[in-house]
């Protein structure tokens, strides 16, 4: 395989591991919240998008927004069974009840789509591209181009404007919030229902590349994890950075070894960054 | 057994657990001797059959298996959800042991907590000093790593597993005891799970203990009084591995077959529910979880997804409904018919 | 005349403990307030009581009007946007923000009836913060961060500010300039609750004093009376203003 290709591949990879991991970032810089279902939103992402294509008929692209909408309903749920936990700043609750809802929806999803592997039809995976020699299709162009907007599109609106402040805000001292007018139960809601929708939309757009089975949400958020915690807790920026580089590592690393070892690599790498540098990656 | 013995938290002042009911030493591990052997009764008193004898085994090993995740998230306030790997690594290594080389079940036990000894202090020490929930991301990252290892590894059977752990033998006055049917492992595994029992209780009497929970409860006090934190998470974390390591030697043998999904959340969210639904820092708390739960896949299953919505759902109402745990209602309910007799 | 704040038959507690106990006290329209005592006595506890905020979880009886209107039940956010707003003792502004960004996350409602300060109007009033505009507030002084906490409240149009205890930490110096700005802004029409555990610099000021001792008023009166008051020199004053 030669470096372009490599290349191609490695940052379609790792876009993909960015648009997962861009949600959770968000949900921690912005609330301080985590969120162990994540993988499992994904994975609901995934299978909404499958059933509306398939059960339904309806073509890949309107069968996503109604799989966002179906996630975010849910997140709505969700959230508002934990309003009180959040605004405690209870983060092990909160780590222990996200882990518990993550299994619940893992199960329920089970019950409703099967044990089977399915494959999401989306056009975009259908068309053959090449760039110097590397294959690539039109959904790795989605994904890289979806990863890049939405990291654009949560830098401007965090950094930029008063929605972004009062998210802040809340995420330095909830309390010292409400003392600004801000209701921060609902702040919290927003950036929650926000991270859900994007781990939907990554499930409906990186998951068509392979089959999909309702427990890959318990594998794929490990991903996420390795580029929050490498990125710096909260580092928007940096989870982009990661997520591409991880992506890439992967596909250097696949030429070698392995594949199935790549992200075992990945975590050794993080376990050293650790002990060298426990904040991670970031600056400050 | 009364409530009053489930219920005293380890923060209650020693002389007054002490003394509670006035009794001396003697009479209290009387009680506990005859709760042993009233436990030991327990399946021939209902009935006898295998599937009650297998249920009660599952609970012994699998009440051993939470006291692991017990001893960080109770006492030390850390949510370690790395500890199917120690749960995974103490089977495996026995299957390994005595599929490929003949060993038997001590010297299995012993390699199983050395090797699950040294990934416990490998990890605690690459945690040392993490923040926040950064050691429960990574314990839960080596997790799930672990299982894709595993499931790709040939040594150790791939997504297969390992078939064929021998029976349980040992050594005993007249030649070998043999354990082929739960029934007959019964006895063993209620040994190991008293030993483990009375380790926990020694646990929380210990300086460790007590310093592990002046760490959780104030770190910064702690801290001051010259306690190390971080020496002190580490070792805590260190002696929970091979806890929950003994019930993954034990239940190679039960299944006498190992395979990836000791390592699946299943495991896991069994562990985490079966300390937070009695409540948390009780002696005996894991070990009424772990029957409930049990009890409920044995005898009550509703079929893989659906034990799936009982476990997350039933962890996700108890955190939310009564973060002290059930008996943190009893108390609650206990409390409210005081106040009206009053 | 009806007053702008009444607060009727306060109580707080913290479970079995309790804080402030059946405290009445109120601030008329344009009138500067001040409650002085002792540390511990609930002086924290009873403004931040009225204005709804807690780091803990208090319980609260009694009443809360403004404006004729019990507020008592309303939520923090809630009262911020009707005009009650409180500057916190200690920690008043997000450090993470700049003076700016701290002057701008505050949006009074529409139909807020207080007075409106624009971001020109609270570099008005704290000519010093225009140059510090876009620094940080981690990176400011004392005496500036305390008057970016004023001037974001100011920013809610407020009816009522509340002051908590704002030249804490201030070089004597400063102590008087701050509540000298403060009266200002009283002698431009505001109505003020200030909290001051130094009473002879709380006594410069304000129109009324209330002494609260042990969660409970022990005292009231104009700032003439109380000067004249002669326990009050003697446990407060040490004689020396007499």
């Amino acid at each position: 395989m030669n470096v372009v290709s490599q290349l191609v591949n490695g940052l379609a990879l790792g876009a993909g591991y960015a648009l997962l991991a861009v949600g959770w970032t968000v949900l921690l810089s912005a609330a301080r919240l985590v969120n162990f279902a994540h993988g499992q939103l994904y994975m609901l992402g995934a299978f909404v998008t499958w059933f509306a294509t398939t059960r339904f008929g309806l073509p890949y692209l309107v069968a996503i927004p109604v799989a966002l909408v179906a996630v975010a309903a849910l997140a709505v749920v969700l959230q508002l069974l934990m309003t009180r936990l959040t605004l405690d700043q209870n983060i092990v609750s909160l780590m222990l009840v996200t882990l518990a809802f993550g299994y619940l929806l893992q199960g329920g999803a089970g019950l409703i789509f099967g044990g089977d592997p399915q494959i999401i039809d989306s056009p975009f995976q259908r068309q053959d591209l090449s760039l110097g020699g590397a294959r690539f299709t039109g959904q790795d162009v989605v994904i890289i181009v979806l990863a890049l907007v939405l990291y654009a599109v949560a830098f401007y609106v965090l950094g930029r404007t008063n929605v972004g402040r009062m998210v802040r805000g809340v995420a330095e001292d909830p309390k010292l919030a409400q003392l600004y007018g801000i209701d921060a139960g609902r702040v919290y809601l927003v950036v929650f229902v926000f991270s859900a929708v994007c781990a939907a939309l990554a499930g409906a757009v990186v998951a068509p590349r392979s089959p999909i089975l309702t427990s890959i949400g318990f594998e794929e958020v490990i991903i996420t994890f390795l580029v929050v915690v490498l990125a710096g807790i909260g580092n928007l920026i940096g989870g982009l950075v990661v997520g591409m580089g991880l992506g890439l590592f992967t596909a250097v690393f696949g030429t070698y070894f392995p594949p199935a070892y790549s992200t075992a690599a990945a975590f050794v790498l993080l376990l050293v960054v650790l002990v060298v540098r426990p904040q991670g990656l970031k600056a400050r | 057994m009364t409530t009053a013995d489930l219920g005293t938290p380890v923060d209650a002042p020693p002389s007054a657990a002490g003394n509670r009911r006035g009794l001396p030493g003697a009479a209290r591990a009387l009680g506990w001797l005859v709760l042993v052997v009233l436990a030991y009764l327990l399946p021939t008193l209902l009935g006898g059959s295998d599937r009650i004898f297998a249920t009660v085994v599952l609970i012994a090993i699998f009440a051993m298996m939470s006291y692991g995740v017990d001893i960080v998230l109770s006492y030390l306030g850390e949510v370690s959800l790395g500890h199917t790997l120690f749960w995974a690594a103490g089977a495996y290594t026995t299957a390994l042991v005595t599929v490929n080389a003949g060993w038997s079940p001590l010297p299995a036990l012993l390699a199983s907590v050395a090797v699950t000894t040294v990934l416990a202090l490998l990890l605690g020490l690459a945690t040392l000093r993490t923040r926040e929930f950064v050691f429960s991301l990574v314990t839960y990252a080596a997790a799930i790593i672990g299982l894709t290892v595993v499931q790709n590894t040939g040594a150790l059977g791939g997504s297969d597993g390992i078939v064929g752990v021998p029976v349980f033998e040992l050594p005993a006055v007249d030649g070998t005891y043999v354990a082929r049917t739960n029934a007959e492992l019964w006895p063993i595994a209620l040994v190991f799970l008293v030993l483990v029992v009375l380790l926990v209780a020694r646990f929380r009497r210990s300086r460790l203990g007590t310093t592990a929970l002046m760490a959780q409860m104030n770190g910064d006090l702690a801290t001051a009084m010259g306690v190390d934190v971080r020496r002190t998470r580490v070792l805590v974390f260190v002696l929970s591995a091979p806890v929950t390591a003994l019930a993954g030697w034990l239940y190679a043998y039960q299944r006498s077959y190992v395979s990836p999904d000791l390592l699946s959340p299943t495991f896991l969210l069994f562990m985490l529910t079966a300390v937070i639904l009695p409540g948390r820092r009780l002696l005996l708390g894991p070990l009424v979880g772990a029957a409930l739960l049990t009890s409920q896949q044995q005898l009550a299953s509703l079929g893989g997804d659906a034990d799936k919505i009982v476990l997350g759902g039933v962890l996700a109402a108890a955190l939310l409904l009564s973060p002290d745990g059930l008996i943190g209602i009893w108390r609650a309910a206990v409390q409210r018919v005081r106040g009206n007799r009053r | 005349m009806s007053a702008l704040l009444q607060v009727a038959d306060l109580r707080v507690g913290y479970g079995h403990s309790v804080a402030v106990d059946r405290v009445d006290l109120d601030v008329r329209e344009g009138e500067l307030v001040a409650v002085a005592g002792a540390n511990g006595a609930g002086k924290s506890t009873l403004v931040n009581a009225v204005a709804g905020w807690s780091r803990g979880r208090p319980t609260v009886t009694g009443a809360v009007r403004l404006a004729g209107r019990d507020v008592v039940r309303i939520p923090a956010h809630r009262r911020t946007g009707l005009g009650l707003v409180l500057v916190p003792e200690g920690k008043g502004v997000f450090d993470g923000m700049t003076v700016d960004e701290n002057l701008r996350l505050v949006r009074p409602a529409k139909d807020a009836p207080g007075r409106r300060y624009g971001i020109d109007d609270v570099y008005g009033v704290f000519p010093q913060l225009r140059d510090r505009a876009t620094a940080r507030c981690s990176t400011l002084s004392g005496g500036e961060r305390q008057m970016v906490a004023i001037g974001r409240a100011l920013r809610a149009a407020p009816r009522v500010l509340i002051l908590d205890e704002p030249s804490v930490g201030l070089a004597p110096r400063l102590v008087m300039q701050v509540l000298e700005h403060i009266r200002r802004l009283v002698d431009d029409g505001l109505s003020v609750l200030l909290v001051e555990q130094n009473v002879r610099a709380a006594l410069e000021v304000a129109d009324r004093l209330y002494l609260l001792d042990q969660g409970r008023v022990s005292g009231s009166g104009s700032a003439a009376e109380m000067r004249d008051d002669e326990r009050v020199a003697r446990a407060y004053l040490g004689g020396l203003g007499a």
